[in-house]
């Protein structure tokens, strides 16, 4: 989960070491408050924000690669937690009057971090928008990452669903097919290569099947070898089109066993459903009908 | 392991931890789930799974199972795992599954060794005039019941697929309701499926039994029959199977926890430990054989309730029908209805 904690070892080590030099630097110059005095509403409200503050730094740099943008959420959030936990050491301990400092890291690191946590959010919103183009055919209208499929990267049935029906209450009319494509013998590859070839396989069908894919597509794995292709704004002629395209293009896949280096070619079946203003289930219904009956023909790859 | 009855009980450690639960293993770490959290709680090593000498026990086993079951976040696990049993690599069960001729031969050896071939959940095997039908029972309570449903009718589905080379017309029910994957159940099975039936079952017109498989052979299975018998030295059922088989076939007689135990040569307080340690009990036993008899004779023999009540020894139907919505979560009409809805559809479809 955090494996790229690792990365950030010197950000972290200087926030942390500024915040144990604040309370060094206290504790050196200051006398400990007797208990009766303190005031630990403050003590709840500054420490817990603190403590929030320094679980959100650690959470972005869990999950975020290195960069210039991770730097300044950072450096932008750890700032601000320096602010906070100074503030609340003041609770704890009584710094004689003369000492100045304490007032400077307390109200300087507020406004930097502040900041430069701005600074860096501006810039997550345009690294932002670049991934949402790389996502495109994978995600359309939103985003749920529960509903993504481990194996493949791409949405399960149930983003299909919800993505169907946020299309659907669009009442736009506009014609719609969706595409229910099966791998042919797909259970033959487990069978005879075992399950993590047969991983690597529906891994490479679906990069493959993506790439033949416009921009304004949506592919998701259904179940199993099944995987599920939204195409908006089409009419039945052209994802006929698109279905034979797709056929054409795995029959010219030449898959590589991972271990001997074999050659495994592959076909596919494809069932075509348009869209006749009904339900996202029955939609998909339609389509796994039409499909089953692609398959039931002589077995090659057809569109039905 | 020196075992004097004809059965085994939960904590014997029998069964190879190479061949299922080393499937089921590989699955959950193909997908990143690390082998302790697979094996928590089941006092099993990965280091010993490794070296492929290991036996478990059937309270392991379900354990390792009910693990794969709460880390399953994608619902496919249980039908890619059953997909994967058969014929497999157990020996001389294994090469008599994989030279099977047809169906009817592969059932027998199925049944004949289910404590090799299918330990965690057991099939039972119905034929009448018109159809064949597979029961999947799970005498032994894991908490991941639907779990081992779904991995055993994948097993047999995908079996009789590879070995006819052709989809086979299976139709399937549930005990339960529909879960929200079904996609799972249309992909990987079929697209005939009853839920909230009561029973777990899978059946296929009976013609198909005797349909040729194009990869089964004759004479290698006449030799693997011989092998099986030469070396296979196993129990044939757990404690649970014989309780629950002794209870089927004296279904008519009044028969209770004590009567129970004086047949097996023991206490009823240590048989009801035992049970108790395969998460299932006798009451819970004898309700399910009694709910797998009256489903045969209301659906399949065609009598009615009054009929059936008096069959089971119950005082009058309407005991009767109480006692059946509570095996079965419906009553013996809706379920009838149900049979009928699906028995018309058998007929069209």
């Amino acid at each position: 989960m955090f494996s790229t904690l690792g990365l950030h070892r010197q950000k972290l080590l200087l926030i942390f070491g500024l915040a144990f030099g604040g309370l060094i630097g206290f504790a050196s110059v200051g006398t400990i408050k007797p208990l009766a005095v303190i005031d630990w509403i403050d003590v709840i409200g500054e420490g817990g924000s603190a403590l929030a503050l320094a679980v959100w730094m650690v959470l972005i740099l869990g999950s975020r690669p290195a960069g210039r943008v991770t730097d300044l959420l950072t450096l932008g959030l750890g700032f601000m937690f320096l602010a906070m936990w100074q503030d609340n050491l003041d609770e704890f301990i009584e710094v004689p009057a003369g000492i100045m400092w304490d007032h400077w890291l307390e109200s300087g690191a507020m406004p930097i971090g502040v900041a430069l946590l701005t600074y860096g959010l501006i810039h997550w919103h345009k690294e932002q928008l670049k991934i949402n183009q790389q996502l495109r055919k994978r995600e359309q209208l939103f985003r749920e990452h529960r509903f993504i499929d481990n194996l493949t990267q791409l949405g399960r049935v149930g983003y299909l669903k919800e993505e169907l029906q946020g299309l659907l209450a669009r009442q736009n009319h506009q014609p719609m097919v969706l595409l229910m494509v099966d791998i042919d013998r797909f259970a033959e590859v487990n069978r005879l290569h075992g399950h993590r070839e047969g991983d690597a396989l529906l891994h490479e069908m679906s990069e493959l099947l993506l790439l033949n894919l416009r921009q304004q597509d949506l592919i998701c794995r259904y179940a199993a070898d099944r995987f599920a292709v939204l195409l908006p704004d089409t009419s039945i002629e052209r994802a006929r089109q698109i279905s034979a395209e797709l056929v054409l293009a795995v029959s010219h896949f030449a898959y590589k066993h991972k271990q001997t280096g074999a050659t495994l070619y592959q076909s596919i079946s494809v069932g075509l459903a348009a869209w006749q203003q009904d339900s996202p289930e029955a939609l998909i219904q339609r389509a796994n009908q039409a499909l089953e009956q692609a398959k039931a023909g002589d077995g090659q790859s057809e569109v039905a | 392991m020196e075992l004097s009855y004809g059965w085994y009980e939960s904590d014997d450690k029998l069964f190879a931890a190479h061949h299922q639960p080393a499937l089921l293993i590989d699955l959950l770490r193909s997908r990143d789930v690390c082998s302790h959290k697979i094996l928590r709680g089941t006092g099993l090593f990965y280091d010993d799974i490794l070296k492929g000498q290991a036996r478990i026990s059937e309270a392991q086993g379900l354990g390792l199972v009910a693990n794969a079951n709460k880390l399953n976040a994608e619902a496919e696990l249980s039908f890619r795992w059953g997909s994967s049993w058969w014929p497999g690599h157990y020996g001389a069960a294994s090469n008599l599954l994989g030279n099977a001729g047809n169906l009817n031969e592969a059932l027998d050896a199925l049944q004949q060794y289910r404590s090799l071939l299918t330990p965690w959940i057991i099939p039972h095997v119905v034929v009448d005039d018109r159809y064949c039908y597979v029961y999947w029972l799970n005498l032994s309570g894991s908490g991941a019941e639907r779990f081992l449903v779904e991995a055993a009718m994948s097993a047999l589905t995908s079996y009789s697929r590879w070995m006819s080379d052709s989809r086979l017309p299976w139709k399937f029910g549930f005990s339960y309701s529909c879960p929200s994957h079904e996609e799972q159940y249309r992909v990987n099975l079929g697209n005939e499926l009853w839920f909230n039936l009561g029973v777990d079952v899978m059946f296929i017109d009976k013609r198909w039994l005797n349909a040729r498989w194009p990869r089964g052979s004759a004479t290698a299975f006449q030799v693997a029959r011989a092998e099986c018998v030469a070396q296979i030295d196993f129990p044939e059922m757990s404690l649970p199977e014989y309780v629950y088989r002794t209870l089927l076939k004296q279904i008519q007689q009044p028969f209770n926890l004590p009567d129970m135990a004086e047949q097996l040569g023991m206490s009823p307080a240590t048989l009801k430990r035992k049970l108790g340690k395969h998460g299932s009990s006798f009451q819970r036993l004898q309700d399910m054989a009694r709910l797998q008899m009256s489903l045969y004779l209301l659906h399949v023999c065609g009598w009615n309730n009054e009929q059936v009540a008096a069959h089971l020894n119950f005082n009058d139907a309407t005991n009767f029908r109480r006692a059946f919505k509570r095996w079965a979560g419906v009553t013996p009409s809706d379920s009838r209805n149900q049979f009928n809805l699906f028995g018309n559809d058998l007929i069209t479809g």
